[in-house]
């Protein structure tokens, strides 16, 4: 781990004992969700049936259904599209935000950089309303774009406070040099810089990624199409007839939906890791 | 000072995208909001200039009441929780040192996964003909009668905390982790020379140095709680009788729904000077803990 | 800033952007009908053909937007918002007050549909402000969904009025199989209760639309009745039950009376869902019936359906000519067959349709559109009445008071406040 080693002994079993009902309680839901999933209807809604496991034999019927019957494969597309343009729209524009914050000077620095924080303050939650109407009269309703604009005001602010930690850390001997021989700024930040804070961006890209694809909020205000709808609101929303829901269906699109998040940090945990504690830390 | 332009020109270029961004997506709707507040607009007709007539009405409106001190029972309740358990869970993955990277993916997975679809699961656990919990207690003779988690105010209101702790414990916990790793080992092993139990060193050591990390975790957990919307929105929809509506959901069920935009930006506008509140009592509390240091 | 579907074909930019320029021969239209999905996916694709078939003679192309129920409405303020996005829109009664300005006036249609199919049943429910904003299209009905077997278990015969469902009820409760209304935030809950309140002589609003009125004696009967069928007929659950859940505590077999429209027998039919703890089909033991009545009459509400034709829309004309051939007979009768006679249409002959004698279990539509009101009676519907049903605040009253949250009095005075704001908000924008 980094610095310090500090308090790290190694545990008794006691540990491994505590530490058991913290990952059962976290990991319940989701084999909660699987084995639902799985079950034939006649047992799933059936009040006498054990529900941890499936007793009547394991179909694939609700995922048939999920992929083949329903708008699904659409939401997954649209979420994807979404996702990556908003890596994209908002890795760019927090990489240039936090490296004028944390590098140079310039009149108002100071304001914008309070300017970012104070954010935060005005959640999606208390936005939601007039943001609508603005994105309808923008003719953006009903649209990905109206998502891959409004992600980027949440994202922005938390990469740039989280890569201004990272560009802070980053020796200006190197950016000095790169300016002497005849780097603008731009330059140096792309040859030198980026290449040196490359862990940090690639936490603001996977947060980023997972940020755009589990928000719900504006998808649901702002997108109300069925074929242009984001996995979230379209798994919450579509499948339901009047009012009739289709739970095995829903546990399915609740697991396809969160597979691309867990192969994305199966692959990078540690940065996953680094990310969360990394600002806090250094902070 | 050909260098200082060109620096000032650079600057203004990076921070333009960001600034626009901000002004015009969160400026301007803010602006807006406040607009409607003020008035009584209704979806496709603008209406009149009311003042604070409806901040006015919505303080004395039982709802609204209500909706305050769900969010507050809320927040507190989940933020406690999470930093207590995130503390404890931390400080077991300190000593886990097989299986860590598993372990630590485990633990962190509900934080990651959308909350709208894990929502559901913990709905279905709930659901009162069905849920998992009920038939649990009951096999187990626990139970002779099933517990209605979602339509008992107080059982839903901590309903919605155990989901909601679900999901943010991995935050805390990892985070506070990083927290705890960073304390040299050097203070521990002075500690211990002179003479300090386990308890001490934890009091003495542990705590004041893991206490900055601690108050960012829960400054940015208490301002995305009681921002919080889709676990009421898709467990509860603000019952039993309102008595688990936040700002956000209220909002969306008396401004968006019922095509009262008025009404629901006002709603809305009450969290900003909470939240204004709460980071600066909680900027002060952490101002104060490193002074003593 | 106009979003319609770019139609595909010509590669040039000239057929593309038809709808800015005012419909001419050469060009085909885009009708685009903006709809909450239906419980029964056939009556949409039956919906669509019509659209098709109408449009393959019209030069025009019919496409529908089926959201979910609880999002129609979001979708209907943002096209008024943007004043763009489609022709012709699903209405729920009330809102041609809240959207009265961005309606076509339709008296023309439906005076013409009134002489071929009518007449129409209590057509001035649909006016508002004395104007024809939109065509009354199709009720979803809400009868009691109930038990057969598990009625005659207990010794009863079909409830007639409240007090019978209350002693068949407590009876029930007793056996395992308590009643289901909802009283929380649902449209299940929202009927029901009004027509808890209709039964004893009472209701929130008078006649002008405008006096509340909902403090009065009669009222306070119909809630003390409410606390006492709570507590001997229904468990806790039902104060925090959506659409589905009633749906689901019949079919578990469970629950042994809700408050349904027919989708709970079509699914336990459909799925072939069995009684719980036997093999039989639960839907051969499963019925309808007409909601009780109380001391003084019997009735419920339903879901209202209209068809608006938003001002915006640039082929007004041809979405007239669409709703005078979907109001034909041959084309009503198909859409009262594909829906399996879950739309209810408010004109006199087609409502003759075979559908409803044929199979015994549907037997109660026509009877029942005689007990139906909307859900503003005796007011007409307003943006105001909406909101009432929106926020809940009738179920919510009922509940406060059954659960002892407030006394009687004071759940009622509750909702009096409540609704006399709603009022006084919409006041301030329509005078």
């Amino acid at each position: 781990m980094s610095k310090g080693a500090g308090g790290r002994r190694r545990g008794g079993a006691w540990a491994y004992v505590a530490i058991a009902p913290f990952v059962l309680f976290a990991l319940f839901p989701f084999y909660y969700m699987i084995v639902t999933s799985l079950k034939g209807d006649p047992e799933l809604y059936n009040l006498d049936a054990i529900p941890y496991w499936i007793s009547e034999g394991a179909t694939l019927r609700h995922y048939a259904f999920l992929l083949t019957e329903t708008l699904f494969p659409r939401w997954f597309a649209n979420t994807l599209f979404v996702s990556a343009l908003t890596v994209v729209v908002s890795v760019i524009v927090g990489i240039l935000a936090a490296y004028a914050v944390a590098r140079l000077r310039f009149r108002g620095v100071a304001t914008f950089g309070v300017g970012i924080f104070i954010t935060y303050l005005v959640p999606p939650a208390l936005l939601f309303i007039p943001l609508a109407i603005i994105v309808t009269q923008l003719g953006l309703s009903d649209t990905p774009w109206a998502l891959i604009l409004t992600y980027p005001t949440f994202l922005v602010p938390f990469n740039t406070w989280l890569l201004m930690g990272y560009f802070r850390t980053i020796p200006r001997e190197i950016e000095e040099c790169a300016l002497i021989d005849g780097c603008n700024r731009l330059q140096t930040l792309l040859r030198v810089v980026l290449p040196v804070a490359l862990p940090g961006i690639v936490c603001a890209i996977l947060f980023s990624f997972t940020f755009a694809w589990n928000e719900f909020l504006y998808s649901l205000v702002f997108v109300s199409s069925g074929v242009k709808k984001t996995i979230t609101v379209g798994v919450t929303s579509e499948l339901i007839r009047g009012d009739i829901y289709f739970w095995g269906s829903l546990m399915a699109g609740g697991i396809i939906g969160a597979v691309p998040i867990v192969v994305a940090y199966v692959f990078f945990l540690d940065y996953y890791v680094s990310g969360l504690t990394g600002g806090a830390v250094k902070g | 000072m050909r260098a200082l332009s060109s620096e000032a020109a650079a600057g203004y270029g990076f921070i333009a995208p960001a600034a626009v961004l901000i002004v015009g997506l969160i400026g301007f709707p803010f602006g807006l909001a406040l607009w409607f507040s003020v008035t009584e607009t209704w979806v496709g007709r603008p209406g009149p200039f009311v003042g604070l007539a409806n901040f006015v009405r919505l303080a004395g409106n039982g709802t609204f009441q209500l909706t305050l001190v769900n969010s507050l029972l809320y927040t507190i309740g989940a933020v406690a929780l999470k930093a207590v358990l995130g503390f404890i869970l931390a400080l077991l993955l300190l000593r886990i040192t097989r299986f860590e990277k598993l372990i630590r993916g485990a633990i962190l997975l509900p934080f990651v996964i959308p909350t709208a679809l894990s929502t559901l699961a913990w709905w279905w656990m709930f659901e009162p003909t069905y849920s998992v919990l009920n038939w649990t207690g009951r096999a187990l003779g626990l139970l002779t009668s099933d517990v209605p988690w979602l339509s008992d105010p107080t059982l839903a209101r901590s309903a919605i905390i155990v989901v909601n702790v679900w999901r943010g414990l991995p935050f805390f916990a990892i985070t506070i982790l990083a927290g705890l790793v960073a304390i040299p080992q050097e203070y521990y092993e002075a500690a211990e020379t002179d003479g300090a139990g386990a308890w001490q060193r934890f009091r003495n050591v542990t705590l004041p140095l893991v206490k900055p990390v601690l108050g960012i975790v829960v400054l940015f957990s208490t301002i995305l709680t009681m921002a919080d919307f889709n676990i009421v929105y898709l467990m509860t929809r603000g019952g039993p009788m309102n008595s688990t509506h936040l700002f956000s959901t209220l909002a969306h069920q008396s401004g968006m729904t019922s095509g009262r935009l008025s009404e629901g930006a006002a709603i809305s506008l009450f969290l900003f000077p909470l939240l204004v509140l709460i980071v600066i009592v909680q900027l002060r509390l952490v101002r104060r803990q490193t002074a003593y240091e | 800033m106009n979003r319609r579907q770019f139609l595909v074909g010509s590669a040039g930019l000239a057929g593309i952007l038809t709808t800015r320029q005012p419909p001419a021969f050469a060009q085909t239209r885009e009708i685009r009908l903006v709809k909450s999905s239906h419980f029964v996916p056939a009556s949409d694709a039956e919906l669509k053909r019509q659209g098709d078939e109408w449009g393959k003679q019209n030069r025009a192309i019919f496409q529908i937007d089926a959201v979910p129920t609880g999002q129609l409405n979001t979708k209907k303020a943002a096209i008024v918002t943007a004043q763009a996005g489609a022709d012709l829109a699903m209405l729920w009664i009330g809102d041609q007050d809240l959207y009265f300005d961005h309606l076509v006036d339709v008296p023309d249609i439906v005076e013409e549909v009134g002489k071929k199919l009518g007449p129409w049943h209590h057509p001035e429910d649909f006016k508002i402000r004395g104007a024809w904003k939109a065509v009354p299209w199709y009720a979803t009905v809400w009868p009691m969904t109930y038990r057969t077997d598990l009625l005659e278990s207990v010794g009863e015969k079909v409830p007639d009025t409240w007090e019978d469902l209350y002693r068949a009820g407590k009876k029930l409760k007793a056996a395992g199989h308590p009643i289901g209304i909802a009283l929380a935030a649902s449209d299940d809950a929202n009927f029901a209760t009004r027509g808890l309140m209709w039964s004893y002589g009472t209701s929130y609003v008078g006649k002008d639309g405008k006096t509340v009125a909902i403090n009065n004696p009669r009222t306070v009967e119909a809630v003390e009745f409410m606390k006492r069928f709570y507590k001997d007929c229904m468990e806790q659950e039902v104060l925090s039950w959506d659409d589905s859940n009633n749906n689901r505590c019949i079919n578990a077999g469970k629950c042994a009376f809700i408050f349904n429209p027919t989708s709970a027998y079509e699914a336990a039919k459909k799925q072939a869902i069995k009684v719980r703890g036997s093999d039989k089909l639960i839907h051969e033991v499963m019925d309808h019936a007409l909601p009780p009545r109380g001391p003084v009459e019997r009735a419920t509400s339903a879901n209202y359906g209209m068809l608006g034709i938003w001002k915006f829309s640039k082929n007004v004309d041809a979405v007239k000519d669409f709703l005078r051939y979907h109001y034909e007979a041959p084309q009503q009768e198909k859409f009262i067959e594909t829906s399996q006679g879950y739309n209810v249409p408010f004109l006199e002959k087609p409502t003759h349709h075979p559908i409803w004698s044929s199979n015994p279990k549907y037997k109660f539509v026509r009877d029942i559109m005689k007990y139906t009101h909307p859900p503003s009676y005796p007011g007409p519907s307003t943006a105001a009445s909406q909101v009432v049903l929106a926020l809940h605040v009738i179920p919510e009253m009922f509940a406060r008071a059954a659960t002892d949250r407030m006394s009687t009095k004071d759940a009622i005075d509750w909702a009096e406040k409540e609704i006399t704001e709603i009022h006084a908000g919409r006041k301030r924008v329509t005078g």
